[in-house]
């Protein structure tokens, strides 16, 4: 199963929504459209993970390297399935996003 | 499962992943578990495609088979890619987990997810391929520790399979230390248990069990005395003992409990006992899973036993062995030195033509008390001596060591007189000397232009000397008490006569003590009856004889005492 990628940029909030599976062989077009998105210098990314069925470690990789990319730049996840929770409690990414249930407010 | 197999690149990796949740599904596996097979492979599939084809330049196929085996569900991944061995990759420590995202590491990520998605993640690289094997209980062990509405029950044929196979590796084990991990292993698993102690009976205290393997409390000892606590009254009755509530029963002791935090509810105790039945040790078994330890759990621990017995048995046997070669390796040693110190070159003081000496040690414990020495003093006085410590292994060696040294420098200062010599050496040897040892020794200077033995006898054998002729005298003992026994004694001297041709022999007790089958000593009537039917010859000549004499008189008993020959043949100046 491939991963979808639909991403928006609104004012300082840029938007990805997932669904599918990331894995080694979809991350890099993620990190392309992330790549391109981190440009124009959004406040804040929110990935809408709700349908994403698998991330592996090159997904993770991902979070790392837009942080290094932009340090200030605040990452939300909304949504994530229980797995990519554990997945993200495992590794300690837990605490280097905002998980949420719902868009932050004021995006 | 049929194999898949794939090209190694990145669009391998859905495929296997629809592979292994095809497999996980058909094994039971729950969500959470499946998941987090899913991803290890697919780190590990990652791994191989990028690091073992791609980025070393190779080109090949990846294959996923899964085989669903009695409780576990292994998959293995093949490859044909540089190995790359997951085990050795080093995962990202605490810290590197704490740090800012924008400042991690990236690598190690993927292979600690893959190891923590499973049970065990093995890894074999030969020549033909790579193998990862991703192996998940089918019970998770975390799970079937939390106690189980109704116990668990093992059918005979399963029974019998363990107890086959836990015969098959004790076999295999000979060494005391690993057998005993292996013995605390299987019965745990063989019983359904949650821990096992094993103790053995000391060796040295024999009321005493002590425990070198116990799970759960490391490296640290227990010792327990017969009649005390559980394992102490298994040793102590000989008999089995199976409580199904430990903190309700007296004989219990909640010490280990409370220094180990381990909460101990059920026990099955029961003594291992060997073919001659002798108490060889304890094995505990304790909490039962899901139940206490029934009638048949008794009966099928006391089938493992009967292999424990015979195991340890073993092993004991071969670890005294394996110490007692340890023992000879130092002895050997030690007589390497030993012999060192003595002098070994034959023909000795070659540039002495008037004299022909010979020598030999033969050691009883490898190392023995005995000693001589011979050295020049002058261009015309060489000093001798022979002697024996009254004991035997290595502390008679080493003072046997402390003698000579003392003596050779002690005559060397003071070459005129060798009763002073003799006297010195004495003290010295009272002044350091806490075992209590002695050393008998005759001790001489002869004067090679005279053939005037001046000697001196500190409780020593009297030498004999054989005439060109033939004839065989004993030199008379001029008394004088044994060196080490008693501080400020003087030793009076005595003087032989050697004429050119007379052979001086010098012996330790080793050769008139030699003993026969039938405790016959070989004795100073047996020397000197060899020394006449040997005649005159040379120095070898005459030690050759007394040994072949001595050899067929003990023949095939055992050498008991340290046997020491110095003999010394005065062939006269200008000879």
């Amino acid at each position: 199963m491939a991963l979808d990628i639909q991403s928006t940029v609104n004012a300082n909030t840029a938007r990805i929504a997932l669904s599918g599976e990331l894995d080694g062989s979809t991350a890099p077009k993620l990190r392309e459209t992330v790549d391109k998105i981190l440009a124009g210098k959004p406040a804040q990314l929110v990935l809408q993970v709700e349908k994403l069925t698998f991330m592996a470690s090159a997904g993770l990789r991902i979070l790392i390297f837009a942080k290094q990319k932009q340090p200030n730049l605040k990452i939300y996840l909304v949504k994530p399935q229980p797995a990519i929770v554990d997945t993200l409690h495992k590794t300690g990414f837990y605490d280097g996003v905002f998980v949420t249930d719902a868009e932050p407010a004021g995006a | 499962m049929d194999a898949l197999t794939l090209p190694g690149n990145l669009d391998a990796l859905s495929p296997i992943r629809d592979y292994v949740k095809a497999a996980a599904n058909t094994a039971g596996l729950d969500h959470t578990a499946t998941y987090n097979l899913l991803l290890a492979v697919d780190e590990i599939a990652t791994n191989v495609v990028v690091h073992g084809y791609e980025e070393a330049g190779l080109q090949g196929d990846i294959s996923i088979a899964a085989k669903n085996e009695e409780n576990r569900l292994v998959i293995e991944l093949l490859d044909h890619g540089k190995s790359y061995d997951p085990n050795l990759h080093k995962e990202p420590d605490d810290e590197g987990l704490l740090k800012e995202l924008s400042d991690r590491p990236i690598g190690g990520l993927g292979i600690m997810l893959a190891k923590d998605g499973v049970d065990d993640l093995q890894y074999q690289s030969t020549e033909l391929e790579n193998v990862h094997r991703f192996i998940v209980h089918l019970k998770p062990p975390a799970e079937a520790a939390k106690p189980d509405p109704t116990p668990a029950v093992l059918d005979d044929h399963r029974k019998l399979e363990i107890l086959l196979r836990i015969s098959k590796s004790l076999g295999l084990e000979i060494r005391l230390d690993p057998l005993l991990q292996l013995i605390v292993s299987e019965v745990t698993g063989a019983m359904q248990a949650e821990r096992t102690t094993l103790f053995l009976v000391d060796r040295r205290k024999p009321d005493q069990l002590v425990s070198r393997v116990a799970e759960g409390v490391g490296a640290k000892e227990i010792r327990v005395l017969f009649g005390f606590g559980i394992a102490g009254t298994t040793a102590k009755m000989r008999q089995t003992i199976n409580i199904p509530d430990a903190y309700n029963d007296s004989r219990f002791n909640p010490v280990f409990d409370k220094s180990s935090g381990f909460r101990t509810r059920s026990i099955l105790s029961m003594p291992i006992i060997d073919q001659t039945g002798v108490l060889i040790g304890v094995v505990q078994t304790l909490n039962k899973k899901g139940g206490v330890f029934t009638k048949g759990d008794e009966e099928f621990l006391e089938a493992i036993c009967v292999h424990l017995g015979i195991a340890l048995k073993r092993a004991e046997m071969v670890d005294a062995y394996l110490q007692s070669q340890i023992v000879t390796k130092s002895l050997e040693l030690a007589r390497e030195i030993q012999m060192g110190l003595v002098p070994k070159d034959f023909p000795a003081l070659p540039e002495f033509k008037e004299v022909d000496i010979f020598a030999t040690i033969i050691p009883t414990f490898e190392v023995g008390g005995d000693l001589y020495d011979f050295f020049p003093l002058d261009k015309d006085r060489i000093c001798f001596i022979i002697g024996d410590v009254s004991d035997k292994g290595i502390p008679a060696a080493l003072f046997m060591a402390m003698t000579r040294t003392a003596f050779k420098m002690s005559a060397i200062a003071s070459p005129d007189a060798i009763g002073p010599t003799m006297a010195r050496v004495n003290q010295f040897l009272c002044e350091s000397n806490p075992q209590q040892m002695f050393v008998t020794a005759l001790a001489g200077i002869l004067d090679l232009r005279t053939g005037q033995v001046e000697y001196a006898d500190a409780g020593h054998e009297p030498p004999f000397i054989v005439q060109p002729s033939g004839a065989v005298v004993k030199v008379d003992k001029v008394g004088g008490i044994v060196l080490g026994f008693m501080p400020g004694q003087e030793f009076t001297s005595g003087t032989m006569q050697l004429n050119p041709g007379d052979t001086l022999v010098l012996y330790t007790d080793g050769v008139t003590e030699a003993m026969n089958v039938d405790h016959e000593l070989f004795g100073a009537e047996a020397i000197e009856k060899t020394l006449l039917r040997t005649g005159h010859t040379d120095s070898e000549g005459t030690i050759k004889a007394l040994l072949e004499d001595m050899g067929s008189f003990v023949g095939e008993a055992h050498q008991s005492d340290d046997i020491t020959m110095l003999v010394i043949q005065y062939r006269g100046r200008g000879a």
